[in-house]
């Protein structure tokens, strides 16, 4: 135990030394996941309950104001814009359009239609809340509006006076929203990014430098050596595949380190089980670095080694759903996922940070993971030739 | 100390060892003298149990190095052809870390890696990365590795090749010392003077056979203790190597286009008489020196090749 535990210090030591290392394993990754937060709609929760919405109210009477107080009533951030305003802000991405006469013809007893505009490419989800909170709100109008029509003749109008007086607590009619089921959301933001980059840079310094090391250490003669010392290839091979994974077991810790941070200072989203995400992390750090470890015992060349390690993580990370949600693809890639350990790792992240799944719940996944590392532990150890 | 028994290895139709056995003393400079290709680091591979060979036994120390490997080699210090170091790490680190495979650490580690580093000459590049090393250093460097843990044999395989005279001096005198304390060499080489400076006893092998073996007076008495004409000229005429094989008292070691290598026939006519017959025999020689006999004529005599070829 101790010469591979010895092994795998000196690993880390060995990668710590090269600069080029440190930027791959700890800055990139935070680059990148920052850059596609952004891009894929950086903020919130996909579960949030708060939605904003534009309301332009070309009526300006007592009813429309009523449901536009009704709307913040219902947790929507409202802002309210004039057509000119509305027009001018590219910005807006959801707008509820109130009618000119809305509260006239309400109040005369007749139908009328509020207009409710999404910008296409914005998140459909946050449009579906917003809807059903107006929704909701407009109900709560409707029962004013009854008790309203209590004191009034049939088929007469009612006074916008009498609308304004009526104090109804509680509401006469309230609709509840709630998202229904797990999977109907798509992490996107930093949801999708966080677990997609750490996942994929994880895999990329287990495959490239891992794979390279060990290449180096054969052509160099340091593995040959290794074998002259009194170390068996059991535990060369076992502490080689440890070193990738201490490697990556400080990747991994640094990378959540400044994942809490930017939670507590930014309101970044993580989940809100940072701690299962980076064991989920560690068990496919597990998965990978044999197949590191395995690469660079059956390339002789570095470079080689090198770069099959790229082409090998960009493919895994396509396919595993790192740069894209799983929830997004059609069924069959969905299944050709699960080929590979980035894509039950992916699945495994999003069940705890967009789900709120617990690690008991998906120990499927994790099993899975495991079997992927026992299946590259030996293929690591078949592929290791020391002499 | 160390005994290697009919130890065979081939690569595909390659025997690149072949019935390969010798026995070296405790204490004992044992030299492995060959060309390249001999299969010495072959065997040297078997005997540091890197290379599981195809038959035949190697024991060190009484043990059996495929029968008890760690046993073993807790005694062997190795030190590989190639430079087998970290060179992104410091002389140090990657002395600690060697060390540390051998079981050192704490407080003798750093004794340890301090004399190595004195042994060698390079405590004042201690904290230095490796990669910032001439190929001298590196090399002294791949010795101390294998120097760190006092170890009771030595596996030496070609230790100074690519480097200038003075510092395969400062490796010699290292590996001269390290004996002188009690530990056992194996040291293989294709230089004839090295074989010549260091060791008590010498193997000549070829082609992944050991030819003969013996002390250096012991092989050079093979050669018929006596001189080698070299001769320089134009050969290629066969019937020039009629006349040269004609010659009394001469035996032919080899001929090329250009060199002929004789060996002037112990009891006979001696030198003074043979050499003005080979110079008025009208055979072309432009140039002729005279060798004592040495581990070149006896790699002659036995192979019929010089040990550079």
């Amino acid at each position: 135990m101790r010469n591979i535990v010895t092994i795998a210090v000196h690993d880390l030591r060995l990668t710590l030394s090269d600069r080029g290392a440190i930027i791959w394993i700890l800055l990139l990754p935070i680059v990148f996941a920052t850059f596609f937060g952004l891009v894929m709609g950086a903020g919130s929760s996909p579960a949030d309950a708060t939605a904003s919405l534009v309301v332009v109210d070309l009526d300006g009477s007592v009813v429309s104001q009523s449901l536009i107080k009704d709307l913040a009533g219902e947790g929507v951030s409202v802002t309210e814009l004039t057509p000119e305003e509305r027009s001018t802000n590219p910005d807006i991405v959801r707008t509820l359009v109130i009618p000119e006469s809305f509260g006239e013809h309400v109040l005369a007893g007749e139908q009328q239609t509020v207009r409710f505009e999404k910008e296409p490419d914005t998140s459909a989800e946050a449009a579906l809340v917003a809807q059903a909170r107006v929704v909701a709100a407009i109900a709560r109008t409707i029962g004013r509006l009854v008790v309203a029509s209590a004191d009034v003749e049939d088929g007469a109008m009612i006074p916008a006076d009498l609308f304004s007086a009526v104090d109804v607590s509680p509401d006469l009619v309230t609709v509840e929203t709630r998202l229904a089921g797990r999977a109907t959301v798509i992490p996107g933001g930093f949801a999708q990014s966080i677990p997609g980059m750490a996942v994929m840079f994880v895999m990329l310094i287990a495959l490239t430098y891992g794979a390279a090391s060990i290449s180096a250490e054969r052509v160099s003669g340091n593995l040959r050596r290794l074998a002259t010392a009194p170390v068996s290839r059991g535990e060369i091979v076992a502490g080689k595949i440890c070193g990738r994974f201490v490697v990556s077991f400080f990747q991994i810790t640094i990378l959540m380190i400044v994942g809490l941070i930017a939670h507590w200072t930014l309101g970044i989203f993580i989940g809100d089980h940072p701690f299962q995400m980076w064991l989920v992390l560690l068990l496919f750090a597990t998965a990978v670095a044999p197949l590191g470890v395995a690469l660079g015992g059956w390339i002789q060349d570095p470079d080689r080694a090198a770069s099959v390690g790229v082409i090998l993580t960009m493919v895994m990370a396509a396919f595993g759903g790192c740069w894209w949600p799983l929830e997004f693809v059609s069924k069959p890639l969905k299944t050709l996922a699960l080929a590979f350990p980035s894509g039950w790792a992916m699945r495994t992240l999003h069940g705890v940070v967009s789900f709120g799944q617990t690690l008991g719940e998906m120990r499927l996944n994790l099993l899975a993971l495991i079997v992927f590392g026992v299946v590259f532990g030996i293929l690591a150890s078949r592929s290791l030739r020391v002499d | 100390m160390i005994t290697v028994e009919r130890l065979c290895k081939s690569f595909g139709s390659l025997a690149a060892v072949d019935d390969v056995s010798f026995s070296v003393n405790e204490g004992e400079i044992f030299g492995l003298l060959g060309p390249n290709g001999a299969g010495k680091t072959t065997s040297i591979n078997m005997i540091c149990g890197v290379l599981k060979p195809d038959g035949g036994r190697v024991v060190i120390g009484n043990k059996d190095i495929w029968l008890e490997p760690k046993a073993v080699k807790r005694t062997l210090g190795v030190v590989p052809q190639e430079i087998a170091v970290y060179e992104d790490l410091t002389a140090r680190d990657n002395l600690n870390f060697w060390g540390s495979l051998y079981g050192l650490s704490g407080g003798d580690l750093k004794s340890r890696v301090d004399e190595s580093l004195t042994t060698v000459g390079l405590t004042d590049r201690a904290g230095d990365r490796v990669k910032e090393f001439s190929g001298g250093m590196k090399r002294r460097l791949n010795l101390c590795m294998g120097l760190l843990h006092h170890p009771r044999v030595l596996l030496l395989d070609e230790p100074t090749i690519g480097i200038d005279p003075q510092a395969r001096l400062n490796i010699l005198e290292v590996v001269r010392e390290v004996a002188d304390g009690g530990t056992t060499v194996l040291y293989t080489t294709h230089y004839m003077e090295e074989a010549q400076e260091l060791c008590d006893r010498i193997a000549i092998m070829d082609h992944g056979k050991i030819l003969t073996v013996g002390t250096l007076d012991e092989l050079t008495r093979l050669a018929g203790e006596a001189e080698v004409l070299r001769l320089t000229g134009d050969f290629d005429d066969p019937s020039i190597r009629d006349r040269l094989l004609a010659l009394d008292g001469v035996r032919v070691l080899k001929v090329d286009d250009r060199i002929a290598v004789l060996s002037v026939e112990a009891g006979g006519p001696g030198l003074l008489e043979v050499l003005p017959r080979v110079l008025a025999a009208d055979l072309g020689v432009e140039d002729v020196s005279i060798q004592q006999p040495n581990l070149q004529s006896v790699f002659i005599s036995l192979t019929g090749k010089e040990l550079r070829d």
